[in-house]
């Protein structure tokens, strides 16, 4: 919905809840304890940018009255269960505060007393984050889907907008969107189905391709680009799923897989820069910030879907000569997996750190409980204390910020079952504080949607391609990409 | 005397389609009803508001709650149609022409006639033709164009297309009363162009949406022709009404009463005679499922036979409900997997009977993930009656949190609020585990991992469920009356042998007594398996029988035994998928 429509039509209940406005209670019985929240705002780290964190009292509560205090300024706020502040003094608070902290504090009030809570603080990072973030919405379903769409939020308010949705193009499958190097200029996705084909969106045009030739298993399927915006790399799979019987839900493997590079200039699979091999499974391959390493996941191939809890992938690189689109082995593993299994690694745009996903077995890792967040210093091979970041369930994917400062993680442990978006704070040091949830204008919002939330991906500012163009574009022939 | 006619006409008319939609089409709208759920939150709200066509859809299905309960579908409707049929019949006397109200009332008969999968169509007729209605009240020419052209803006938004249907009668009311052809090209080019200014400042939408609105059909399938024809009829209608002004066809009162009367008590009646819902076996049992009645289903299906695959797996699994599954087998029309569980999934209710019996066996990943399915592949995907299995297979699988979420959405449908916070207390994990339905479930759930998928390969994913609980005998007596129904003997006794000893149902002595005479298992294991004299005797006179008397005799002699099943009744064919 366009943000003028929705402003108009949420004056009415906005004017509304105005008028029910609290100011600080006197005489509030302190608890000892700090409040629960939904979501859980207390003590984490955002940057000075974001929007702001409207939470909702996890009690019973008729009133409640929010203190925001910070450098200089106090903002205010009140609501039935639920605190939603003023974006303008929200944006004026952080920005006073930048480097600094803002300890809130709430009051609520139930049978008619009031009670204040500890305060808590937020810790107001001198470094913004990057302004948007790309998704794709899908309801964590099976083998079916209705409504699948790629969704651009700006994180300095709450405007969310789709890029393409599939109502536009047939209700076809619309996945992996990728951008270089967060520049919402150049990005891709695939659609299946209906208009399928890789999408290529690149100096205001957008490029239809298709991506199956003789030589490679699949189209391309997930893909990396090149820092330069020359290359793409991404995997090609014959990818399977089954459903289980007891406690886990679906298990997504590879019959095969291999890693290639695609040249966005030539339209071609660059043999030379590809990793093709019956013997391994190779997939999820990333490039270095500086274009000169490829990066990607590989195991030993073996009967499936016998085995499929018996596949471990090691995280390993190989240097990529840019210049002549070539790769030049030997390969260097840098993860070596013994009893568990490595997927998605990423490195961080200052190339300090790369980032993993761990989890026991496979490299789909979203339906594994057990899936955590890893990371270790490049250079060192040290790893990094990720603790504050995971948590007892799901954390999967994961994408930088520009400035390397921030990271959002895909995770699933709010309820287990549907993907949320949460946003890290990643020191200088690598440690990662205490990660919170995507703000939402309602805070209600997770509670009714059913949707996940799939790859999210920061870019640098909006990606300004229309969604009628994407359709214009699925309408025009395919390219069809050659394989060298 | 003219009005109180009129009157009557729509009296009848409203209480006849009541009747019709009752009789008729109940079932179907009660099926159509849970697919979907109107919330009570500001959000929900909020979102219709900003949909093309939003708000028709939000009156829709508030009103299609009632749905649910016998009469309301029916009510609800035929109120819709007086309402619109009243202001046609107002708006045509506005236009100069005089009729009575059953001509008013000939396209009401076209929504009788083609049902839809809800009433969102009639919602949006009702909004554009009480608009037409009251535009032709406004007097003073200027407010009239002004009010006009901001009611087709109003009526795009809240309940496109009707701004279609009420920008055409405006043109034929300003045509007819002022020939002011300059307000009608205006209303006609605003309602053409309305779609296209939408597309590209409210919110990026397909061309259908923008002009059609997403709500009156599936928008991944065709859009139905009878929607068209419905929209057009009323301004058809009120050309033809208009041409027709100067003329008496009938010049005799008497003759034009009775005909009018006539006329429409054999329109309705020929509706109620003949127009009927081709699955409404399938949908009437949907509803005794949702109740838990089962023996609703198999009293009905006694009295009336089956119809259809659809209902044929309510039927097997009312029996499976009723402990009649393996008694009834060779009453019930065998067609192996078709009859008993949906493989091949086309329809929405397919995705529920999925459901339903796979829960009804303890295979709750499969229940949980077909109620999935289910959701995701209707038209709002939205199914609160799926979610009600959703949250009832968490709270078996013990997954509290999502559990709680789907808790939360249905306590913001009115219909289903006092369930699903009667839910609430099941979140203690100790409660569920002392709770004796969620006991129940549990002890009959798989506890080994495999990867047979029920929809893919039906008997090794109930094979794999019986060999963790033995004790399962809901899934024992479908994986038993798949493998009878294919005539499939030796897997018959490959699950018949851990019986031995213990007392076994009729139709497996039966197929017992087969497997002797064809030298499948000795003497010694038939007495081990305790067949009843009683049955080997009549085995025998079978056999001598069939020697003798043809198949109709031997229908009527033994038709109620697998022997003569075995023997006569053509083996139904594997589907593809499950070879």
């Amino acid at each position: 919905m366009r943000p003028s429509i929705k402003i108009l039509l949420l004056a009415l209940p906005l004017l509304l809840l105005a008028c029910g406005t609290t100011s600080r209670p006197d005489g509030a019985a302190q608890q000892s304890a700090k409040p629960a929240i939904f979501p859980d705002y207390t003590d984490v780290t955002i940057p000075h940018n974001i929007a702001p964190l409207n939470f909702r009292f996890e009690g019973e509560a008729e009133r409640c009255y929010a203190e925001l205090k910070g450098a200089d300024l106090i903002v205010e706020a009140s609501g039935k269960g639920e605190i939603r502040f003023s974006e303008k003094q929200w944006r004026e608070l952080l920005e006073k505060s930048r480097g600094g902290e803002i300890e809130l504090t709430l009051f609520t009030q139930s049978g008619g007393e009031w009670q204040q809570w500890q305060p808590f603080k937020i810790y107001v990072s001198d470094r913004a984050i990057d302004s948007h973030l790309v998704y794709r919405l899908i309801e964590p379903g099976y083998e079916k889907w209705h409504i699948v769409g790629i969704y651009q939020r700006n994180l300095e308010n709450f405007d969310q907008e789709p890029i393409i949705q599939n109502n536009m193009v047939g209700y076809n499958c619309i996945n992996c969107h990728s951008f270089a190097g967060g520049d919402p200029e150049q990005m891709m996705f695939h659609m299946r189905a209906s208009n399928g084909g890789t999408y290529i969106v690149q100096d205001g045009q957008i490029e239809r391709l298709n991506t199956q030739t003789d030589q490679t298993i699949s189209n391309l399927t997930y893909p990396y680009w090149h820092p330069s915006g020359r290359y793409i790399t991404t995997s090609v799979n014959t990818i399977h799923q089954f459903f289980h019987a007891t406690d886990r839900k679906i298990e997504v493997w590879d019959l095969r897989s291999d890693v290639v590079v695609y040249d966005v200039e030539q339209h071609k699979i660059l043999s030379k820069a590809s990793i093709q091999s019956e013997d391994n499974f190779e997939t999820f391959p990333s490039f270095s910030p500086d274009g000169r390493y490829l990066y990607f996941c590989s195991a030993p191939a073996t009967e499936m879907p016998e085995n499929y809890d018996k596949v471990r992938y090691n995280l390993c690189r190989v240097e990529f000569d840019p210049a002549k689109g070539e790769i030049r082995e030997p390969i260097d593993t840098l993860v070596r997996a013994d009893s568990l299994s490595y997927t998605f690694p990423r490195l961080s745009p200052n190339g300090r750190y790369m980032m993993y996903t761990e989890t026991a077995y496979g490299q789909f890792p979203i339906w594994h409980s057990d899936a955590e967040i890893r990371m270790i210093d490049i250079d060192s091979r040290q790893s990094i204390d990720m603790s504050a970041l995971n948590s007892p369930d799901t954390e999967s994917y994961h994408s930088w910020s520009s400035g390397s400062d921030w990271v959002v993680v895909s995770s699933r442990r709010d309820n287990s079952l549907y993907t949320l978006p949460y946003i890290c704070h990643i020191g200088e040091d690598g440690r990662p504080t205490k990660p919170f949830l995507l703000p939402q204008e309602d805070p209600d919002t997770y509670d009714y949607l059913l949707y996940s939330f799939n790859i999210p991906e920061l870019v640098r500012g909006r990606v300004e391609v229309s969604p009628y163009d994407i359709v214009k574009a699925a309408e025009q022939e395919p390219v069809q990409v050659k394989y060298e | 005397m003219k009005n109180r006619r009129n009157l009557i006409i729509l009296l009848i008319f409203t209480i006849g389609s009541a009747l019709f939609i009752d009789l008729n089409f109940r079932y179907w709208y009660a099926f159509m009803e849970q697919y979907m759920m109107f919330q009570t939150t500001d959000a929900y709200l909020v979102r219709h508001l900003g949909e093309v066509g939003g708000v028709a859809e939000y009156a829709t299905e508030f009103l299609s709650m009632a749905f649910y309960y016998p009469l309301c579908a029916g009510v609800i409707i035929s109120l819709l149609l007086a309402l619109t049929s009243w202001a046609f019949h107002r708006f045509i006397s506005a236009c100069g022409a005089k009729c009575s109200m059953l001509f008013a009332l000939a396209p009401a008969f076209l929504v009788l006639c083609f049902q839809q999968e809800s009433i969102a169509h009639i919602i949006t007729l009702c909004v554009a033709l009480t608009a037409a209605m009251a535009y032709t009240c406004i007097k003073p020419d200027k407010i009239r164009y002004v009010v006009g052209l901001a009611a087709i803006v109003a009526t795009y938004q809240l309940a496109a297309p009707a701004h279609f249907v009420l920008a055409l009668l405006i043109a034929i009311y300003e045509i007819a009363s002022s020939r002011r052809y300059a307000v009608v090209a205006s209303v006609i080019a605003l309602s053409a162009l309305l779609p296209l200014i939408a597309m590209n400042l409210l919110y990026p939408m397909p061309l259908r949406e923008a002009f059609l609105s997403k709500h009156l059909a599936h928008p991944e399938a065709a859009f139905p022709t009878a929607l068209i024809v419905m929209g057009l009829a009323y301004p058809a209608v009120a050309i033809v009404a208009y041409a027709l002004r100067d003329k008496e066809l009938i010049k005799s009162e008497q003759l034009r009463t009775r005909l009018t009367f006539g006329t429409l008590i054999a329109a309705l009646a020929a509706c109620i005679l003949l127009k009927h819902d081709l699955m409404e076996q399938a949908y009437r049992y949907d509803y005794y499922a949702r109740e838990g009645e089962w023996q609703k289903i198999t009293d009905h299906y006694h009295h009336n036979g089956v119809r259809g695959f659809e209902a044929l797996v309510y039927v097997n699994l009312a029996a499976s409900y009723n402990g009649t599954l393996l008694s009834d087998f060779t009453y019930t029309p065998q067609f192996g997997i078709e009859g008993l569980y949906p493989t091949d999934v086309k329809f929405y209710i397919q995705n529920i009977q999925a459901s339903e019996v796979a829960w009804r066996i303890g295979h709750v990943n499969t229940a949980q993930r077909t109620a999935f399915i289910g959701t995701l592949g209707s038209r709002r995907s939205i199914q609160p009656r799926l979610m009600q299995r959703l949250v009832e297979s968490y709270l078996v699988t013990g997954e509290m949190e999502v559990a709680e979420k789907f808790i939360k959405i249905l306590e913001s449908y009115p219909r289903l609020r006092k369930w699903a916070t009667a839910q609430r207390p099941l979140l203690d994990p100790d409660v569920a585990a002392a709770t004796d339905w969620i006991a129940q479930k549990r002890a009959l759930a798989p506890t080994t991992d495999n990867m047979h998928d029920m929809q893919k390969a039906f008997p090794l994913a109930v094979e794999a469920l019986i060999i963790d609980r033995p004790e399962n005998k809901a899934a024992f007596d479908y994986l038993m009356a798949f493998t009878l129904a294919y005539k499939d003997l030796h897997n018959f006794l490959s699950y018949i042998r851990p019986m031995k000893g213990k007392p076994i149902d009729k139709l497996y002595q039966e197929a017992l007594c087969v497997c002797l005479a064809v030298g499948e298992i000795t003497e010694l294991e038939a007495v081990e398996f305790g067949v009843d004299e009683a049955v080997q005797k009549r085995f025998a006179s079978f056999s001598q029988s069939m020697q003798r008397l043809d198949a109709e005799s031997m229908r009527k002699m033994y038709g109620d035994t697998y022997f003569y099943y075995l023997q006569y009744v053509q083996t139904p064919q594997m589907p593809v998928n499950e070879q």
